[in-house]
């Protein structure tokens, strides 16, 4: 025999399930003036690049996006938005001391001038040099001779900024 | 005699939740653009014009701020970086109270500081105030600038050579300690802010 349905069942609501978002909001509040706070213009165009330990400083001036080059231990490379992009120098040229300027990064130099010039774009004399801490002041010294070469007129290091407000 | 209860006010109470989803959408989407420009390291630049050199090899002012000008006496300022100390001589003295040499601290670290001392000693003692002040167009920015002329025509300018093999922190250290230095008010005022790198042979 069955028994009788049960009175209390039919009152019961089949509400939907709602999850708890109040923690998570809490912590994408917090997220959000963390990263607002981290906000910055020009952080987005300019990125230490990988693999590289760039020497520390207290000039103040604010990184512009310029041609890059990245100097390491092991060459030096085209910067490709932050990545090691094509190598331009080995080690041995770099190494040699009989050479005062570097032919293949002359040759790229110019081949980048050349193609602004083809494409219409502004002429900058101005490159900066992603260059790992520990890399010897001669090798520093041809980059800068063969760029000087180049009809380039300034040259300028990317560093971090050892403190925000200088003491 | 109390009345009965009416059995209408028997009203059950509903909680009220906000709808946060569409909060929730929002922050979903203002997060990656977030992280996307956020600056989590601190870069800066470091500025350096190589001097130009002429036909006959000599070079022709170090930088940004060389006034050129009326005054031929030269201060002839140089910074060598050797392996064991920061050498510092002016009016190419090799010797004497032109000369000195800041040797290496029992860290084995170089001596930054003292390197910095020194300049502003130089600076102070030797180079002095400015003897006269006027409006130049920079010639790399076109904008107006203050140019100031010293009784030496390189007044601003250091030469800096190194040994091959010092590290580019070292030689960044150097820059640092010569382009300025902070006064006892506080205030940052500029030392020898164009330097000419070069090497020891």
């Amino acid at each position: 025999m069955a028994f009788a349905p049960s009175k209390g069942k039919k009152h019961r609501r089949a509400g939907a399930a709602m999850p708890q978002l109040t923690s998570m909001m809490d912590m994408m509040t917090i997220m959000l003036l963390f990263l607002l706070k981290a906000y910055s213009t020009s952080g987005a165009f300019i990125k230490p690049a990988t693999g590289v330990d760039l020497p520390n400083s207290t000039v103040m001036k604010e990184p512009v996006k310029v041609l890059s080059l990245i100097v390491t231990k092991d060459g030096l490379y085209e910067d490709m938005a932050s990545q090691r992009g094509k190598k331009i120098e080995d080690l041995a040229s770099l190494q040699n001391d009989n050479l005062v300027e570097l032919p293949q990064l002359a040759a790229f130099l110019n081949q980048a001038q050349e193609r602004n010039r083809t494409l219409g774009r502004e002429e900058k004399r101005t490159l900066t040099i992603q260059g790992d801490k520990t890399i010897p002041y001669r090798w520093l010294l041809k980059v800068i001779n063969t760029c000087s070469s180049a009809g380039f007129e300034k040259v300028d290091f990317v560093v971090l900024k050892e403190s925000k407000y200088r003491g | 005699m109390a009345f009965k209860p009416s059995l209408k006010k028997k009203r059950t109470l509903i909680e009220a939740e906000a709808n946060l989803t569409p909060v929730m959408n929002l922050i979903c989407v203002l997060i990656p653009i977030l992280l996307g420009s956020a600056k989590f390291v601190d870069l800066a630049l470091l500025e350096y014009t190589p001097p130009l050199i002429q036909e006959t090899g000599a070079e022709v002012g170090g930088g940004s701020g060389a006034g050129g000008g009326y005054v031929n006496a030269l201060l002839e300022l140089r910074v060598n970086v050797t392996y064991g100390a920061l050498e510092v001589s002016i009016f190419n003295a090799t010797t004497g109270e032109n000369y000195a040499a800041i040797p290496k601290q029992p860290d084995g670290t170089y001596d930054y500081e003292g390197l910095r001392q020194k300049l502003v000693d130089i600076k102070q003692r030797v180079v002095g105030q400015p003897i006269s002040r006027s409006q130049q167009q920079n010639p790399l920015s076109g904008k107006m600038e203050i140019v100031e002329q010293y009784k030496y025509s390189d007044a601003d300018q250091v030469r800096i050579s190194a040994e091959g093999d010092i590290p580019l922190q070292t030689i960044i250290r150097v820059l640092d300690a010569c382009r300025e230095y902070r006064a006892s008010e506080g205030i940052y005022h500029p030392l020898f802010p164009s330097p000419a790198l070069g090497q020891i042979q």
